[in-house]
């Protein structure tokens, strides 16, 4: 036994219920730090507490309780305002930078990372490829990405300002079709759309945008980033 | 040619992954994540604060502290619902460090647990299997170690208040909360899930 866990296993159970004051507190996790007994003891009661913690009851909040956090969210920088979502289909939008975009689609080739305006956080590229339209102009940049979750990024140069939804398909490999989400250009914020897809997608070869009446009007190879 | 429809709802990811995008800033994964966990949320800071306006406070704090450091979250020390109810728990105690309020009976504590039957099916599948581990192996314990388990653990108190409450000396206290918490490490460990 080390010099200080006597004093260590005294005051255990307060450690690990939170109910220490400072310096007490610190000098306690800083013997834990260096003896591995005392932290694997205090990671056992911890762990008890937890378990006990999770059968608390569920009282419902207060009406209005979940706006008041979202607007408390907001108010910090931490969430980005919600933007307009016009899809026929359950979906959820990363919202990307201008110059994301315009990189995206300017740089088109180095599609590797791209950066989310509220943190740091950068997600890396699973495949990518140039949109053309059926005459053979460049009409944006499609990118697959795996983190922080699966999902697709389109970003369009020259949106439309049309109200009329078209769809998003990606084709596999063996010619399976599957609708990922719809936009309008008018409602896209810089020309730019994100959805989540199942991790299965990731290796779709090529994708289609399609308008409601099924006409495909733009598409894309997709190749490995 | 066959179009599936498979545009994931928010809805359905799992908490990790609403966690992992609650952190980026998405605000709809923000309304889900906020929604799935208030009534524990508040719950736990109800019970630790007696105080529904304070409760409150507690747990917007905690859904901001939440998406803070939703990226130090690591699923391999526990999930993410006891990461953010220990959140919560962390911050009703100290807040409640310099007022106390009603004394706290605890097996109103117990008796506050609900049964899964009044829960949605996924709720009361996870909250079942909380309650079927950690509820029988509180029952065991004697009655003295049960409710200094209870105070300190789902109301927040430290082993004075709780001598306080229970009108007994703070070593007796403290006695009653660590054999009453290495009985029921013991016992949940026996059922395999330490």
């Amino acid at each position: 036994m080390k010099p200080g866990c006597a004093a260590f296993a005294d005051q255990i159970e307060e450690l690990a219920l939170g109910s220490l004051d400072e310096p007490t507190r610190t000098e306690l996790l800083q013997h834990a730090a260096e003896c591995s007994q005392c932290r694997a003891r205090l990671d056992q009661l911890a762990w008890v507490t937890e378990q006990v913690l999770a059968t608390a009851p569920e009282i419902e909040p207060p009406a209005g309780f979940e706006d008041r956090v979202l607007a408390r969210l907001i108010d910090s920088g931490s969430v980005v305002a919600r933007a307009r979502s016009h899809s026929r289909s359950p979906s959820w939008r990363w919202l990307v930078t201008a110059a994301a975009a315009v990189a995206l689609v300017v740089g088109g080739f180095s599609v590797g990372h791209w950066q989310r305006r509220s943190t740091a956080a950068v997600t890396e590229a699973v495949s990518s490829g140039p949109i053309q339209r059926n005459d053979g102009t460049r009409a944006g940049t499609i990118v697959l990405a795996r983190t922080p979750v699966p999902h697709v990024l389109v970003a369009m140069t020259q949106p439309r300002p049309s109200t009329e939804p078209v769809q998003c398909i990606l084709i596999g490999p063996d010619g399976r079709r599957t609708d990922v989400g719809s936009w309008t250009y008018a409602d896209v914020e810089h020309g730019a759309w994100a959805v989540g897809i199942d991790s299965s997608l990731l290796g779709s070869a090529r994708m289609e945008i399609v308008d409601a009446r099924g006409k495909v009007l733009a598409a894309a190879a997709l190749s490995p980033a | 040619m066959v179009v599936m429809t498979l545009a994931p709802r928010l809805e359905k990811l799992s908490d990790e992954a609403l966690l992992t995008a609650l952190g980026l800033g998405d605000p709809d994964a923000a309304v889900v994540f906020i929604r799935r966990f208030q009534a524990k949320v508040f719950g736990v800071a109800s019970l630790i604060t007696s105080d529904r306006v304070l409760a409150e406070d507690i747990a917007q704090q905690a859904f901001e502290r939440a998406w803070r450091h939703a990226g130090s979250y690591d699923g391999r020390r526990g999930s993410v619902a006891t990461w953010l109810l220990t959140i919560t728990r962390n911050l009703a105690i100290d807040a409640c460090r310099v007022r106390r309020a009603d004394p706290v009976d605890p097996e109103q504590l117990l008796a506050m647990l609900p049964p899964t039957g009044e829960l949605d099916p996924l709720a009361a599948a996870v909250h079942a299997d909380a309650m079927d581990r950690v509820r029988p192996a509180l029952a065991q314990l004697p009655a003295e170690q049960r409710r200094a388990v209870l105070l300190a653990t789902l109301a927040g108190r430290t082993t004075t208040e709780i001598g306080e409450i229970e009108g007994i000396p703070v070593p007796t206290a403290k006695s009653r909360l660590r054999l009453g918490l290495a009985k029921l490490r013991d016992s949940l460990a026996l059922q395999g899930l330490s």
